[in-house]
This record gives C-alpha cells, sequence and structure tokens, in this order.
C-alpha cells in the first residue's frame, strides 16, 4: 500500500504522466492539422476519457507528491506553491465545467436575447401555440418525453452529417429513371386534390381519364372557376393544385421547373442553374417558396396558354349562343348569317376577336365570306342610317387617319379634346354618332358602305369592344411584366451524407417517428446550429418542431445595438470592431480585448463579425461565459505557480545541496 | 550599387555598344527596336522622359503620406509601391531597385501630377512566368511596359486572380494610391491632391490658413504645368511640398479615428524621421556581419585559444547586441508596441534575449561555450531573416493583438523563453559534438544548460499561464488546446520531465544534454512548425509558409546526431 502511494507521488510516475499527455497532445495537434477541426482532434485527444483519467492522476500526483512532504518545512515554500498552484490550476478546470457555462449568442443588429446557444449539444425543440419544450437527445434509447399530451417522439435514425433542401425538390436518381415530363404528370396527378365543400379528394380518383403526352403537352383537366364538372351534378366545385410547382434536376444537370396554373395546365422552364428562390414564413401553417421566372419564361406556354384560352372563349360564346334572344343586336345579325351558311357561329367569332386582338382593329378582312354574307336588312331605316354615320366615321379614323379636331362637330370636338380615343371615348363617339344618324336618315339615301364596316360599327355601338375583350382572357401577366411569381409549398428533403473530415462543417440528421394519439407521422430534421433555421409543422401544424443546440438562459438582457467594423484610413485592414450594447439597459461598449463583466459574473465578448449584404443584415457573435472559479481558483493558481516557479529557481541555487540529500 | 543595378548598367552599356558599332549611323535603341523615340527612354531606365530638374527631391521623401493604411515618410511609402508594382523589394538593400534611389519618389510625385502617360513605354512592370504564359507575353522579358500589359490583358478572355493582380497593380501605377491630403471625415481617409481642383471649401484635417496656402500652391503649379514654365514650376513644386511637410503638425501625434474603445494617432514628425532612417539604413546586415565575426572568432578562440580572438569576439557579440537593440527600439517606438507581433520581430527578440544573458553571465562566469553559442544563435536566425521571404515592413497590428499589456506580459515573456531555450539547446549542440569527439561533457557548461533551462521554464511557464488569461480575458476561455497551446505545454512538459529527471539523478549530463537537444526541437516546432507546418488554429496571425524542406532535414540530422550519441555511449561502456 505505501508502495502504491509512494509510486503515485513519485518522481516516475510524475514523468511518465508529462510523457503520456504531451505525446497524446501532439498527437491531437496533428489530427487537428490534418483534418482542419478542432473538434475531432478534441474528440479523440483532449475531451478522451482517457486523457481525462490522465488529467485526474495528475491531480493525484501533485496532491500525493506535496503531502509525502508533510510535515512542511519553510524550504519547502516553492515545491508547495508551485505545486499547489498546479492544483489550483486543474480544479478550477474541474469547476468550470461543472458549474460554469460557455455559449454563444448570434444577434442581429437591433436584435436582442437572454438565451444562449451551448454549442456541440443536440436537441428536439417541440412547441404549440400554448408552450413550447427543448430536451436534449436521450443518452440511453430512442424515446423522448413531452409534456405535450398524446405527443410520442422515438428516434429511429440519427446521421452525423447531411444536406438539407428547402423547396420540392427530387433528386437526379427519380428523373433518370423516367422521363421528367411523364414523372410531372404523375406527380401532379398524385397531388392535386379536389377541394368540395371543403372537403379534399385526390384528383386520381376523380378523373380517372386523363392524357398527358410530349408532343402535345396538355393535360386534359381544364376545370377552373369558371365551369363546372358536370358529372358532379349542381354543386359547385373548384380544384386545387398541390403543389403547384415542382422543380426537377434531369441527369443532365439541368434544372426542370414545372407549373400548373388554376387551369390545370401545366407549363415549364428549363433553367441552367438553379434559380433564387425565397422562403416566406406562414408559421404554423409551414414555409412557401416564391420564385422569379424572366420574362417571358417560356413562350410555348404563354402560346399554347393563348390556345387555351380562345378554347374557353369559344365556350363562352357557345354558351352565349345558346340563347339567340337574349343576344345583342349586332351578335343576332352575325349569329343568322353564320346560320345561313351553315358555320358553328362560335367557331367563326372566336377566330374574328382573336384577328381583331392580334391587329388591334376591328377593320380587317374585308374580303371574308361570312362579313360579306352579312344581312343588314333586318335592321330599321333609322338605325342603318345611325349605322353608315357610325361607320363612316370609324372608317375615316381608322383608314385615313384623320384628325378628330377637324370633324365639324361640336359634340366630338367636346369629348375628343382632351385626349384621343380610349374605349369609352369611342363608344361615346360611336353612340352619338348612332343617333345623330338616325335623325338624319333622309341624308343617306342611295349610299353604300361594305358589310364589314357596318358590323363593326355595329359592335362598336353595342360596347362589344369593351365586352370582349380578348385581353380579359389572355394572362396579361405573363407578357406585360418583368417577374412571374409562383408560390408553392415548401417541403424540405433531408439526404444522408458521409462526415465532413473538419467535423465543424457537419450538418447532423435525425429521424422521429412521432404519434399524436392515433396518428402517425415520420420526420427528417437537420441540425440548425444558430437556432435560426426554420421550424416545421407536424399534424397539420399542431405542433413546430425541429433540431437544434440547446440553449441556456443567462441572469442579463442582452440587446445588440450597433455592430461596427472600423478600418484603417483607406485600406481594408481592420483596426477595430466594436459593438454598442445594452445590457440590461445598462449602455456599453464591447470590442476585441475588452470584455464587459457583469454583476452577475456574465462575461460577453464579441467573437465574430458579419457584414451586411444584400440578402442579410449585420450579425454579430457574442461569446458569453461564466466562470465561478476563475478568481477563487484558476487566477491565484496560476499566480501561485508563477511565483513558485521562481522561488524554486532562487531557493534550488541557495539550497541546492541539501535539497539533493532530503529529497531523493 | 548593387549588383542588379550594375548588371542593368552593364547591359544597356553593351547593347548600346553593339549598336554603335553595328549601326554606327543612328541612335542605339531606335535601330535596335525600329519603335518610336520614346522607347529609348525605357531602355536607358534612369532618364523618365520629363526633366527632373523641378523635383523637389530632398525635401519630398520627409513628406509624410498615407500608404495601406499606414501614415508613412513619402521615401518608405514609394519604396513599398514599387515593391507592390514591380515584385522587387527589399526593405534594406537597394538592389531591388533598377533605377536611381530617387527614382520612385520622382516618378510617383510626377505621376500625381502628369498622369501615367508619359511612362507607358518604361519596363516597371514585373510579371510572374505563369501570368506571363497566360497573357501571351515575350518569354524572355520579365519586367513590361503599360502599352503591353494594357494589350495583353485586352486579349485575356479568362483573366485568373493573377491577372486581376496585375490589373490592380496597374491600377495602383496610373493612380498611385499614396495619399496626401488628410481628409476630414469620420473614417480618417486620406485623399490625393487632384481633389484641390474641385473643392474650394477646406475639407482637410489641415486649418483652414494652411489648406488655403495648399491649394493656392497646387493650383498655381497646375498651371505652370500647362504654361511649361519649368522654372516657375520648380519652386513651386518646392514651396507645396514645404508647405505639406509644414501643415502635417496639424494632425501630427492627434487621433485620427476615435472609436468607443480606442483611438488612432497619427504618427508624431520624430516617429517618421525614425522610420525613414529605419528602412534606409541596414541595420539587419550589420547585425549579421557581427555576429558572423563574433562567431568566427569564438570558434578561432576555440582552435588557438589565444584571448585576442576571445575579445574582439566579445567586442563583435557587444557591438551587435547594440544595433540589435537599437533596432528593437527603433521597431518599439515607430509601432508603439513591443517588438513582438510577428515572425520577423519574434527571430530578432530571441536571440537578443539570448545574447543579453550571455553578456550578462560573462561577467560572472568565465565559460567560453555561452559566447559561441549566443553569437552562433545571432548569426543563425538573421541568416535566416535574411535568406527567408518574411515582410519586414511595417505594418499596422490586428486588433486581436492590439493590447499592448497582454502582448508585453505574454508574448516578451514566451518569446524571452524561446531566447534561452535557444541558448541551452546550441550549448547542448556544442557539448555533444564534443561528446562525440571526447568523450566527455564539461560541467560548467552542464551547470549552464540547467540554468538556462531554469530560467526559460520560469519565463515559459508563467508566460503560457498569462496567455490564458488573456485568451480568458479576450476571447471567453482559458485553455482550449488549440495547437499553440498544446505545443506550449508540450514545451513546457518536456523541459519538466527533463528538469524532474536531472534533479532525481534519472539522467546524467549526457541525459541533459540530449534532452535539451529534444527540448530544443521541440520548441522549435512550438515557434516555427505550428505556424508553418500545421497551420492550424487561432493563432493564426503568425501563419506562413516555406522553409518546410530545411525544417524536416533538420529534424533528420538531430535524430542521426542523438543516435551517434547513444552509439557513442554504449560503446565508450563497453570498453
Amino acid at each position: 500500500m505505501k508502495k502504491i502511494y509512494h509510486f503515485l507521488g513519485g518522481v516516475y510516475f510524475a514523468i511518465i504522466l508529462i510523457f503520456l499527455t504531451a505525446i497524446y497532445t501532439a498527437v491531437g495537434t496533428f489530427i487537428e492539422s490534418k483534418t482542419s477541426s478542432h473538434l475531432q482532434a478534441a474528440y479523440f485527444t483532449y475531451e478522451n476519457p482517457f486523457f481525462r483519467s490522465l488529467l485526474v492522476l495528475f491531480f493525484v500526483n501533485i496532491l500525493i507528491a506535496s503531502l509525502r512532504r508533510y510535515p512542511f518545512k519553510p524550504r519547502h515554500i516553492p515545491f508547495l506553491m508551485t505545486h499547489l498552484g498546479l492544483l489550483m490550476i486543474i480544479s478550477g478546470c474541474i469547476v468550470k465545467s461543472l458549474l460554469g457555462y460557455q455559449g454563444a449568442m448570434v444577434l442581429k443588429e437591433g436584435s436582442g436575447s437572454d438565451t444562449i446557444i451551448l454549442p456541440n449539444t443536440h436537441a428536439i425543440k417541440i412547441e404549440n401555440k400554448q408552450k413550447s419544450f427543448i430536451t436534449p437527445l436521450p443518452f440511453f434509447g430512442n424515446k423522448i418525453k413531452t409534456p405535450f399530451k398524446d405527443l410520442l417522439i422515438s428516434i429511429t435514425n440519427f446521421e452525423p452529417h447531411s444536406e438539407e433542401a428547402l423547396m420540392v425538390f427530387e433528386n437526379e436518381k427519380i428523373i433518370t429513371q423516367q422521363d421528367p415530363y411523364e414523372f410531372a404528370h404523375n406527380y401532379f396527378i398524385a397531388n392535386a386534390s379536389i377541394i368540395k365543400e371543403n372537403m379534399s379528394y385526390p384528383l386520381s380518383k376523380v378523373l380517372t381519364k386523363s392524357s398527358f403526352t410530349k408532343e402535345e403537352q396538355t393535360f386534359n383537366i381544364y376545370i377552373d372557376k369558371y365551369y363546372e364538372i358536370q358529372s358532379f351534378g349542381n354543386q359547385n366545385i373548384c380544384v386545387s393544385m398541390k403543389p403547384s410547382k415542382l422543380i426537377l434536376e434531369s441527369s443532365d444537370k439541368k434544372i426542370y421547373c414545372f407549373f400548373f396554373n388554376k387551369n390545370g395546365f401545366i407549363f415549364h422552364y428549363i433553367f441552367e442553374n438553379l434559380p433564387e428562390i425565397y422562403i416566406l414564413d406562414n408559421g404554423y401553417g409551414g414555409y412557401f417558396s416564391q420564385i422569379s421566372l424572366p420574362k417571358n419564361f417560356d413562350t410555348w406556354s404563354i402560346e399554347y396558354l393563348k390556345e387555351k384560352e380562345q378554347h374557353l372563349i369559344q365556350k363562352e360564346l357557345e354558351y352565349l349562343f345558346s340563347d339567340v334572344d337574349k343576344l345583342p343586336k349586332p351578335m343576332q345579325i352575325f349569329y343568322n348569317s353564320s346560320i345561313n351558311n351553315t358555320i358553328e357561329p362560335s367557331i367563326y367569332l372566336k377566330n374574328y376577336l382573336v384577328e381583331w386582338k392580334q391587329k388591334g382593329t376591328f377593320l380587317f378582312n374585308k374580303d371574308d365570306w361570312l362579313i360579306k354574307s352579312l344581312d343588314f336588312s333586318t335592321l330599321s331605316s333609322s338605325d342603318l342610317s345611325g349605322l353608315f354615320w357610325t361607320a363612316s366615321f370609324f372608317e375615316k379614323l381608322d383608314h385615313e387617319q384623320i384628325d378628330l379636331k377637324d370633324v365639324d362637330l361640336d359634340f366630338v370636338q367636346e369629348t375628343l379634346l382632351r385626349n384621343k380615343t380610349s374605349d369609352e371615348q369611342e363608344l361615346e363617339i360611336a353612340n352619338k354618332l348612332f343617333m345623330l344618324g338616325k335623325q338624319h336618315e333622309n341624308l343617306l339615301i342611295g349610299a353604300k358602305k361594305d358589310n364589314e364596316s357596318l358590323f363593326c360599327a355595329f359592335l362598336k355601338i353595342n360596347g362589344f369592344n369593351k365586352k370582349f375583350n380578348y385581353n380579359e382572357f389572355c394572362q396579361q401577366s405573363l407578357e406585360n411584366e418583368d417577374l412571374f411569381y409562383s408560390y408553392s409549398k415548401v417541403t424540405n428533403s433531408i439526404t444522408s451524407k458521409a462526415s465532413e473530415q473538419k467535423w465543424e462543417e457537419n450538418k447532423p440528421m435525425i429521424e422521429l417517428e412521432l404519434r399524436d394519439g392515433e396518428k402517425k407521422e415520420n420526420i427528417k430534421l437537420s441540425y440548425q446550429i444558430h437556432n435560426k433555421g426554420l421550424k416545421w409543422p407536424i399534424f397539420n401544424g399542431k405542433y413546430l418542431i425541429s433540431f437544434e443546440p440547446l440553449t441556456k438562459k443567462i441572469p442579463n438582457k442582452f440587446r445588440l445595438r450597433e455592430a461596427k467594423k472600423i478600418l484603417f484610413p483607406n485600406s481594408s485592414d481592420v483596426f477595430c470592431y466594436e459593438s454598442d450594447v445594452l445590457i440590461d439597459d445598462k449602455e456599453e461598449t464591447i470590442s476585441m480585448n475588452q470584455i464587459v463583466e457583469t454583476k452577475e459574473g456574465c462575461r460577453f465578448y464579441m467573437s465574430s463579425f458579419q457584414e451586411n449584404g444584400m440578402m442579410n443584415a449585420k450579425v454579430a457573435i457574442f461569446t458569453v461565459n461564466r466562470d465561478p472559479a476563475k478568481k477563487i481558483l484558476t487566477y491565484p493558481g496560476a499566480f501561485f505557480l508563477s511565483l513558485g516557479i521562481i522561488l524554486l529557481f532562487w531557493v534550488k541555487n541557495k539550497n541546492k545541496k541539501r535539497f539533493h540529500d532530503t529529497d531523493l | 550599387m548593387t549588383q542588379t543595378f550594375r548588371l542593368i548598367i552593364l547591359k544597356i552599356f553593351i547593347i548600346n555598344l553593339l549598336a554603335v558599332i553595328f549601326f554606327p549611323s543612328s541612335s542605339a535603341a531606335q535601330t535596335l527596336n525600329n519603335e518610336p523615340q520614346k522607347i529609348l527612354h525605357s531602355e536607358s531606365l534612369q532618364s523618365p522622359p520629363i526633366d527632373i530638374s523641378y523635383f523637389p527631391q530632398d525635401k519630398i521623401s520627409k513628406l509624410p503620406v498615407l500608404y495601406k493604411g499606414r501614415i508613412r515618410p513619402f521615401s518608405v511609402a514609394s519604396k513599398l509601391w514599387l515593391y507592390d508594382i514591380n515584385m522587387r523589394y527589399k526593405v534594406k538593400g537597394s538592389k531591388f531597385i533598377p533605377f536611381k534611389a530617387s527614382f520612385t519618389e520622382d516618378l510617383i510625385w510626377k505621376i500625381s501630377l502628369f498622369g501615367p502617360e508619359p511612362w507607358n513605354f518604361t519596363r516597371i512592370f514585373f510579371v510572374k512566368e505563369p501570368t506571363r504564359k497566360v497573357l501571351g507575353l515575350n518569354f524572355n522579358k520579365k519586367r513590361f511596359t503599360l502599352h503591353d500589359l494594357n494589350l495583353a490583358i485586352e486579349n485575356v478572355k479568362k483573366p485568373d486572380s493573377e491577372v486581376n493582380l496585375l490589373k490592380r497593380r496597374i491600377v495602383s501605377f496610373k493612380t498611385p494610391d499614396i495619399l496626401m491630403l488628410p481628409l476630414a471625415n469620420k473614417q480618417a481617409e486620406f485623399g490625393p491632391l487632384s481633389l484641390l481642383e474641385n473643392e474650394e471649401d477646406n475639407f482637410t484635417l489641415y486649418s483652414d490658413e494652411h489648406f488655403n496656402e495648399i491649394r493656392t500652391l497646387y493650383l498655381a503649379l497646375k498651371e505652370s504645368l500647362n504654361k511649361e514654365n519649368f522654372v516657375h514650376t520648380q519652386t513651386l513644386s518646392f514651396a507645396l511640398v514645404d508647405k505639406l511637410i509644414d501643415s502635417y503638425q496639424d494632425i501630427e501625434s492627434k487621433p485620427l479615428i476615435t472609436t468607443q474603445t480606442k483611438q488612432l494617432y497619427a504618427p508624431s514628425a520624430f516617429m517618421l524621421e525614425l522610420e525613414d532612417i529605419l528602412y534606409s539604413s541596414y541595420l539587419l546586415d550589420i547585425i549579421f556581419v557581427s555576429y558572423a565575426i563574433a562567431t568566427l572568432l569564438f570558434c578561432l578562440y576555440f582552435i588557438k585559444s589565444k584571448p585576442l580572438f576571445l575579445h574582439i569576439g566579445y567586442s563583435f557579440l557587444i557591438f551587435g547586441f547594440l544595433i540589435q537593440t537599437g533596432l528593437l527600439a527603433l521597431r518599439s517606438i515607430i509601432l508603439q508596441r513591443p517588438p513582438v507581433s510577428n515572425m520577423l520581430e519574434t527571430l530578432i527578440y530571441a536571440p537578443w534575449i539570448a545574447v543579453l544573458v550571455t553578456i550578462i553571465t560573462s561577467f560572472f562566469s568565465k565559460n567560453k561555450i555561452l559566447p559561441l553559442a549566443a553569437s552562433l544563435i545571432g548569426f543563425i536566425l538573421f541568416g535566416i531573416i535574411g535568406t527567408s521571404e518574411l515582410n519586414q515592413s511595417l505594418e499596422n497590428i490586428q486588433p486581436v493583438l492590439d493590447s499592448n499589456y497582454w502582448l508585453t506580459i505574454h508574448v516578451l515573456l514566451i518569446v524571452a523563453s524561446y531566447g534561452l531555450f535557444l541558448l541551452s539547446g546550441v550549448m547542448a549542440h556544442i557539448s555533444l559534438f564534443s561528446y562525440l569527439k571526447k568523450g566527455i561533457i564539461n560541467d560548467g557548461t552542464c551547470k549552464f544548460i540547467t540554468q538556462s533551462n531554469y530560467i526559460a521554464v520560469a519565463l515559459l511557464i508563467p508566460g503560457t499561464i498569462l496567455g490564458g488569461v488573456w485568451a480568458a480575458e479576450s476571447w471567453g476561455r482559458f485553455w482550449d488546446w488549440d495547437p499553440k497551446e498544446s505545443w506550449a505545454f508540450i514545451s513546457c512538459a518536456t523541459y519538466l520531465i527533463i528538469i524532474h529527471a536531472h534533479k532525481y539523478h534519472i539522467i546524467r549530463k549526457l541525459g541533459l544534454v540530449i534532452g535539451s537537444i529534444i527540448g530544443f526541437n521541440v520548441v522549435t516546432f512550438t515557434w516555427y512548425g505550428v505556424n508553418y507546418i500545421l497551420g492550424q488554429g487561432l493563432h493564426s496571425y503568425g501563419f506562413g509558409s516555406g522553409g518546410q524542406t530545411f525544417y524536416w532535414v533538420f529534424v533528420f540530422f538531430e535524430t542521426a546526431l542523438i543516435s551517434a550519441a547513444y552509439i557513442k555511449k554504449i560503446r565508450l561502456k563497453l570498453n
């Protein structure tokens, strides 16, 4: 026993310990150099239980070595002082790790906080609208207890590193097996649903037949708010498509974006690089993405859209022509003529309107047989006279570019002096001319006009250029606005990856199985190192869940008022990093080499600073720590050790001989 | 005149000679190149195309200007500027300058007056070989004209980082970023003289009176330049430079930037004077040479045993030491901080401590290995400084280190301990050589090695712990096993083992000597290896590269030496 005691306090043991620690430390530094990771070096060496036990043995060795000199004599003072100093430093480290804390505070300029993030800790945070709860990952087992009733969480998987993609983003693997178009089709069918009386039905069940071919690139569900699905009787049913946007990466590294508009049409755009996507936070409802596309992002989809819209116009015209008596007068003429010529009136009128839209005027195609065959004889002679007047006027206006001011009619002057031809003014003129013409029937006897001019005038008088404004049918926004925004719900896709060499860059991933009563959900979460990541809704927004480091409340309220980076004159070298802060409403300034310590013993250091840019505000990272042992153990210990070593050197010279004799 | 310059003169001479021989009728350069007259100037690099007679050469070198964030004398700033453009620079030698010493200052002064056009055809830009390839320039030449480079850069489709750097150098040449007017704004920026052309109100830190005088002189100078009245120009140039120097007293020693926690002061005229002296002197070379001679004399003393060698050796050692003290003092005064903030400064400071201790010891000890060891350390370290490409210019300090209190306590202690460890290490080497030769180790030397180790440890451990306190005060943790910290610990551990083992007679003299050599290597690694080989951790301000091969060769040599000693010991035992 005594032998062991002497060995433990002996110089051989001390040398062995020092040697082992030194070698171990050296290995640690080479690991750190090789991997650039302090965390990894610390894991294998400095924080390894073996290394820790070496430190404990050190403590024992020094303690026994000191005790062996009992009873102490004055000449022992330097020795004891040195070794006492060492003991105090080591115990200071132990006390700090038990009672003190050290963490980080990541603050945007202008924000404040009273909690710190404890680095390298892993915890699950769950919150509902009443309370929030955070718990570290369990040491043993895979169950996590929560204060929420019925909510059970169990960990099914943990990976040290992962990659998170925040969008509807499927990776390459899916695409290489399938055609992207076909995939898009199936994906939409699977995810589209019909909402009927606030209930949602999957579209794939409702629509048994659908076609989507690459050649046509159509998707035959044109259902929108204008239409009802007949098979559902008289109930109003609208279809909403989820998601309305799909981003895919194909094997040739191109990014396909598919969009689903309200009418159920798919159109797409191919990016060379992933476009910028903005995420909008909708609280418990989850996240939505917004993507901006270039002007005319895809010409075919606009053309395609036009065709589809024409189809809709035709449908509307069919509906219009179904009740002839209610038709406006020019339409009746048009209808009669087309019936006489055995043409479907809706198709003809649609073509007419499309051309109208394209040419910007309704005076076109004079030789068109349909226009020629129009029969105005059903009109009264006074109406015809008014029509003549109007037609003459517009003919002149359109063909000869007459200046309206030259027209010797007071009311025209009055109307038009302000400015030329808005639609309403044209209508007003047309109507007034028409009335004028009606009154001066006799003036026009024998005069002749083109059918076409007459018809156009007739349309105008009846306000058709307003009512059938083609633009309302086509999505103007596609052509006129620079950006096209598409909103869709964001999901996250997390894939596990091999651990990085630099462990600091790892982003762990956790897979959870959640039970809420009967309901069951699985979710993958990726580690949010600064607690600034996204919280994901579970059970339809009943809870929000995230995977982040543990936090700790500190006794002080801390607010970053301004973070500054001051440069040397005309230089990019930094002279000074400085932060103006409020600690418990007291103004302080923190800079490198100048820290603030509060009464409660919290110390604030400015450790990092990120300048503001296009996408972010100024961010400063503060290290906050509390070390209760510092003033009573570590610093006095350091003092004793330093003083002891100097004394040891001095006393040694004086008592050299005696030392040798007695201490051997 | 240095070698390069002489070579250039020689080259020009030969070219001219050949030209005169083969083409006697025409000017040499013109005929050789078939290019316009301007080329003549570029070939004879010394004569810029505009008459320099009105250049206020002597005065202007004292003018305080701003370059790279520091106020420096014009002479210094222009040297640094030339290095940045020409990629050839040594603070102390003039061998890098292919022009007359005054050329740079003259050049900058004229560029700021006339613009860079007159030098379009002067070969001033040094271009590295890979960049030359990218730019498609003539392989045989190393320096190119502004004209050449502008053409070449235009044709480059994908400029790499080197080309971009070159572009920045060209911009720096066209508008030298050596700025002369302290602007009255918050960032304490400086501006070029040309600002005077636009503004009438005082926008500088100078007093209104000074500002108006400077402005009047500048405008008059510009006008007389336009009129090509060179005599008048000369007078005005002199007056303007005089006035600028005179006006510096308005900002001298006053705070330029004031933040909540610290201030940046404009250096005093005296400090600028010292800086000029430091850059134009040959202190490092003088120290190197005196230590080299001292080493040689001490060696001679060991061979011939004549006390004369010893005495002269000592006087050279002391001479070198005095100059070294002066150098350290100059750097401290100019930079207003202890001279231990980068690798170069520690390389100067550590041998200073070793020599200081030797000189003090020499008063009460007659050991002759100590001075040899000290001079050898000086010789080797200053040799390393001379051959390596360490940045020798005086620069601003990083915010992390900007605490004179801690810098003094922590770094001075640690580097002082390095000096002593070097001393004990070199003495151990000498002893080991003598052991290999004679089989015995001198008791006195052993005593010195022990003493040296003791003092060094007594400096290193408090120094390291105080470093911990500094870290606790400015980063928030006392100890984190950062590589530098780890290796400081390993150094301490190594010497603690040696001290304990030697004290308790686990090892004897040979063990002590070998131990000190191992310790010496560990300290070298802590000092150099952590920054240059590991290159990781928070002590990143000292990081660099270079010399790795030499280091590993050295370590191999040390291993061989220790093995040889061990073999010798076994042999002696057997006998």
